[in-house]
Formats: C-alpha cells, sequence, structure tokens
C-alpha cells in the first residue's frame, strides 16, 4: 500500500509530462462533393506508365475513393496533369577530375487541374521536383507532389 | 531530397561512429589532443499524449561547444486513418548547444536546433519542421554513464505540426520532454 501510494506521484508526474503534439493537413477539395476522379497524363513527357502510377498513388493516399484511368467511367471529377520532363542544367567541367562519370539529373514540371463532371474547375495547381537520377525518377516525384496535394483531412 | 537529407544524416552519423571508435583506439595524450573532448550517446523517450517516441542521439562537444543529432520514430498508439500500421514516421534533430555547467556529476545545456519530421507513414513526401530552444541536464552518477533529461519547445513550427495542441484541439502547454540514458564514448 505505501509503494503504492509512493509510485502514483511519479506516474502522476510522467503523466503531467506528456505533452500533446498533433500532426494535422486540411484536404485542398471536397472529397465528399468528389468521391471519384479520373485521371489523365499529359504532356510531352506523359506516358502511360505515369498515368498508372499517378492513379495507383492515388488510389492509396489520396482523399478520392475511387479513382479510374478509364476516361469512359463515370467519375465525378476529372484530373488532368501535364508533365514535362528535363536534363538539369551544369556546369562545363573544363579540367579532368578523378569523379568518374558527371553525373546527370533531371527534373520534371507539373501542371495540374481538377474540372468537376459538369465542367467547372475545382482546383489547379503546379510543382516540380529536382535533381533525380532518372527520367522516370524525376516524373515520379512531381506527379508524388500532386497526390500530397491531395491528401485526406487528418489530425494524428 | 528527403534521401538526401537521410543519406547526409547517416553520414555524419557514421562519421561520428568513426571518432568514437578512432577515440576508443587511442589513449593518454593522443586523447587530451584529440578534436572533440566528449562524445555522448543516448537512447531517449519522448513523453507524448496518444504516441510513443523512442530514439537515440549523438553528442559531440568540446568545451562550452556541443551539437547533438537525434533521430526517433513516431508511433500512434491507437490506430487512425490514413496511417496503416500505427507507424507515422520519423524525427531528425539538429541542435548546437552551449554547456555553461559541467562538473564530474552534472552538465547542463542549452541551445537551438531544428526538429524535422518525416511522416512517410502518412505520405512519403510528407514533412513538418520546427525551429526549436531546448535545453538538456545530464546527471552522471557513474563516470560513463548519465541520467538526461530534456526539454524543448517550438518557436516556429510548420502548419501540420502543433505541439500543444491535441488532436481535439485541447491546448497544453507547448514543453515536450525526453528522458533517457546516455554513455559516455570519450
Amino acid at each position: 500500500m505505501t509503494r503504492r501510494s509512493a509510485r502514483a506521484p511519479l506516474l502522476l508526474a510522467l503523466a503531467a509530462g506528456c505533452a500533446p503534439m498533433t500532426f494535422s493537413n486540411e484536404q485542398s477539395v471536397d472529397f465528399s462533393a468528389y468521391p471519384s476522379v479520373s485521371v489523365e497524363v499529359g504532356g510531352p513527357d506523359g506516358s502511360e506508365r505515369q498515368r498508372e502510377y499517378l492513379a495507383s498513388e492515388l488510389s492509396a493516399h489520396s482523399g478520392f475513393w475511387h479513382v479510374t484511368r478509364d476516361r469512359r467511367e463515370p467519375a465525378s471529377a476529372r484530373l488532368a496533369v501535364e508533365l514535362v520532363i528535363r536534363i538539369d542544367d551544369r556546369p562545363i567541367v573544363l579540367l579532368g577530375s578523378d569523379d568518374g562519370d558527371p553525373e546527370i539529373t533531371y527534373s520534371a514540371e507539373v501542371h495540374y487541374r481538377l474540372v468537376a463532371a459538369d465542367g467547372e474547375r475545382i482546383d489547379s495547381g503546379a510543382d516540380s521536383a529536382e535533381g533525380e537520377l532518372t527520367s522516370f525518377d524525376a516524373a515520379e516525384a512531381a506527379l508524388d507532389r500532386i497526390v500530397l496535394h491531395y491528401l485526406p483531412s487528418y489530425r494524428l | 531530397m528527403r534521401l538526401s537529407l537521410l543519406r547526409g544524416f547517416c553520414l555524419v552519423a557514421l562519421v561520428g561512429l568513426s571518432g568514437v571508435a578512432r577515440a576508443q583506439s587511442e589513449e593518454g595524450e593522443c586523447q587530451r589532443s584529440s578534436v572533440l573532448d566528449r562524445v555522448l550517446g543516448t537512447g531517449q523517450w519522448f513523453w507524448l499524449q496518444g504516441k510513443v517516441m523512442p530514439g537515440f542521439e549523438l553528442a559531440f562537444g568540446r568545451g562550452l561547444l556541443e551539437a547533438d543529432l537525434e533521430l526517433s520514430f513516431i508511433g500512434l498508439t491507437q490506430g487512425s486513418r490514413p496511417v496503416d500500421g500505427g507507424l507515422v514516421g520519423n524525427q531528425l534533430g539538429a541542435y548546437l548547444m552551449l554547456t555553461p555547467l559541467r562538473d564530474r556529476h552534472y552538465d547542463v545545456s542549452a541551445g537551438l536546433g531544428v526538429d524535422a519530421y518525416f511522416l512517410w507513414g502518412i505520405h512519403p513526401d510528407a514533412r513538418e519542421a520546427a525551429l526549436a530552444p531546448r535545453i538538456v541536464a545530464r546527471f552522471w552518477p557513474f563516470r560513463e554513464l548519465a541520467l538526461t533529461a530534456s526539454a524543448r519547445s517550438y518557436l516556429v513550427q510548420s502548419d501540420g505540426l502543433e505541439l500543444g495542441t491535441a488532436r481535439d484541439g485541447r491546448e497544453a502547454p507547448r514543453v515536450l520532454l525526453s528522458t533517457g540514458l546516455t554513455w559516455r564514448f570519450q
């Protein structure tokens, strides 16, 4: 009994020392109004592989309940993405070094528009990713920024 | 970006550990003339409501100055969407500390640094950060083992990070406490 009563202040002190810390996000669109989305990736560097990647990442992480790549499938919104990939500018090395092959890096830029089934624009934006080692990595890093934008609300 | 940050942190940690190994292999005068006069490793626990946050810290110091690097793991005690499995991500901390009080049995440091949270349990690119003043006190009952307590607050924090605010919006003091055990490598 005495030991228990001696332990109580220690437990109280520890409980009082526990601070709340919350990670939160406000969703950028009303996912209850636009629960499903069809995805299109175009632009000079858009490809089926990148459309598939974006659709699968949106399915896994975004607030959309249903994501489709099939334009004929009915959806409450359409996400149109323009993708451009570039080789990053690098200073030209005039004197040789022992570093081996120079590393080529890629950057990618995305412009996106979310449009409702009736044609009304819901949301739009642009983002980019730089310094990736392959063009695929650059494209996927830039598409990841779109997925990040469409995360659902959370308070953890 | 996040990979390069992690790579950078690992590199610093490896450099630190190689410094530890080097320091342990040297004795006497060599040790005293080393760039660092202390290398400390701490296993610590952050006291958070609704989360578990164990981690470790490497501290490198000479005289009044000390650099502290932290790596912690953040988990939820109760599952919540969009996190599957309860693991939210990592915290990386980097601090520059001053140690004005230093004795055989205790030392007290104060400093400023950054806490970065990589919330890969939510999304690989989800991250938050804060600028934090921090106080650390170590009590050395043994020459090489100390009990450590630290407190920090967030002066500036990114939009999605709220220290001192519960999930339901309840407010509390904006102080994050941790306790741990520290081992002196040098």
